[in-house]
């Protein structure tokens, strides 16, 4: 699995009314080979910008380093975006094909691997139908399944529950943690929330407001299995959120 | 009971019209307004004598012919012109210009290119409802969902792939209402070329009883053709339409 280094990533967009945005100013940060890192930021500052980059999307200036190689084509990512953006036309099975046939897996392995993944979120019963005819954590389940079907080396995952509610949401960041637990891989997951973060990941990532920078960099050095809301959590999260100003 | 409720709907209002138009012809001349009876019977000696089918038929063949060229080559052009803001701005004026050229000037200009032949119904369907269908497809192209198309790339799926399964099932809405106005149109400039110079096909018939003055076998020539549309419509497009639809769940109004 490989660890991937963010250096000095700038990105600017133009406004409407011809302003130049300056989204990302600086961003740096690194997680290591299966690792779990978060990063942690306000709504709007551009965590989704870097998701991007780093799922090669949009270009930018600095340096997107995966596996020791710049600008790495090759390597497998698996996004998993905030609303499930599933093809509602496609039943969930072809969903999971539709991606399977674009990373050029072979036909005959495909039905056996979303047999798998789909077992794996729990919708195994599921497949033959329409993603419309399904809840809102289903899909977003569904979105789960197909990023991992493609058994990527990079999971990316942008605020993927903040859409949910509450319970819903505990339960699927268990299922992530036991997931990434059986099939270690690097995965970056950005929220809006610190307990959250501190619940998920082995580093956080501090950032800041447009014009966007990594502040800080935070160990979560509590054992896992972790227990949401137990005390070390809280007294973690109360020094991220008052590291943040607030 | 509540099933058939909207078939009912349907009878009903047809046979309010037609018990009007009954009463109404009971006014008039039968050469001005002639009864619904006589004109049904009209209808049925044409189906029975085979004489509508092959009128029917040629009108058909031009239109499917046409109609068909016209749908890929719109298709094709509003994709590429969805795709590409320069290409828009290349055929902008044309498709405006093609917009408003009238069926019957298509017509003339056919014919007197192509001669009294099928190729010139051909070539003014092809004509008149190109720009229109077009325009439509351009329209969903526009309106394409931009995050699914994101979400295709981010799972490195190539152009085609993202234009067969992302952009096309998007267009088929669109599609169904280019069909629709596409086949009104259509049949409208057949008309009018097959009346202008063919010998034969639906346009053609009528206008031979315009000739000769028969408002009951004008009428008749017309509902006959009418209830062969109805049955494409009803028959055939809803229930593509039932199958191209299938995953989107029924919002009662």
């Amino acid at each position: 699995m490989p660890e991937i280094i963010v250096r000095n990533l700038e990105k600017s967009f133009d406004s409407i009314d011809g302003k130049t945005i300056n989204v990302l100013n600086g961003v740096s940060f690194e997680a290591q080979d299966r690792e779990f890192v978060c990063l942690l930021g306000p709504s709007g500052c551009g965590k989704s910008t870097i998701l991007s980059i780093i799922a090669g999307l949009i270009d930018y200036s600095g340096q997107v380093i995966i596996d020791k190689e710049s600008n790495n084509s090759k390597a497998k990512i698996g996004y998993i975006f905030q609303s499930p953006r599933l093809l509602n036309w496609k039943t969930v099975k072809h969903n999971i094909k539709f991606v399977l046939e674009a990373n050029r897996v072979m036909p005959e392995n495909r039905d056996k691997i979303i047999d798998r993944y789909l077992d794996l979120v729990g919708l195994g019963e599921v497949e033959d139908n329409y993603p419309l005819f399904l809840s809102g954590g289903m899909r977003a389940r569904v979105g789960i399944a197909r990023a991992l079907a493609i058994e990527p080396e990079i999971l990316l995952m942008d605020e993927p529950f903040s859409h949910l509610d509450e319970l819903t949401a505990r339960r699927l960041r268990e299922e992530i943690l036991k997931i990434w637990h059986e099939e270690k891989r690097t995965v970056i997951f950005v929220t809006h929330n610190a307990l959250e973060a501190v619940f998920l990941a082995d580093k956080i990532f501090l950032l800041s407001d447009k014009p966007c920078k990594v502040f800080k960099e935070i160990s979560v050095n509590i054992a896992r299995p972790r227990v949401f809301e137990s005390p070390q959590m809280i007294k973690l999260e109360k020094e991220i959120i008052s590291s943040m100003g607030l | 009971m509540r099933r058939y409720r909207s078939t009912i709907l349907v009878v009903a209002s047809i046979l309010t019209v037609i018990f009007i138009w009954w009463i109404v012809s009971l006014f008039y001349r039968p050469e001005f307004l002639p009864s619904p009876f006589s004109v049904f019977q009209t209808v049925v000696k044409l189906f029975a004598t085979g004489k509508f089918f092959f009128h029917m038929y040629k009108t058909l063949i031009r239109i499917l012919i046409g109609f068909t060229l016209a749908m890929v080559l719109s298709t094709f052009l509003g994709v590429v012109m969805g795709i590409s803001k320069y290409v828009e701005k290349f055929f902008e004026a044309e498709v405006l210009i093609g917009l408003t050229i009238p069926a019957l000037c298509w017509a003339a200009i056919s014919i007197m290119w192509f001669g009294l032949k099928d190729a010139s119904a051909i070539f003014a369907i092809i004509a008149l409802i190109t720009p229109m269908i077009t325009v439509n497809i351009l329209q969903g192209m526009k309106a394409l969902d931009k995050d699914v198309i994101e979400m295709g790339k981010a799972f490195k799926s190539n152009k085609k792939m993202i234009i067969q399964h992302i952009v096309l099932p998007q267009l088929v809405p669109y599609f169904f209402a280019s069909i629709r106005f596409g086949l009104g149109l259509a049949w409208k400039v057949v008309v009018i070329a097959e009346m202008m110079g063919l010998s034969n096909g639906i346009g053609y018939m009528i206008s031979f009883w315009f000739g000769l003055f028969s408002m009951k076998d004008v009428l008749a020539w017309t509902i006959s053709f009418t209830l062969v549309m109805f049955v494409i419509e009803y028959g055939i497009i809803r229930s593509f339409e039932k199958r191209f639809t299938r995953w989107r769940p029924v919002t009662a109004f």
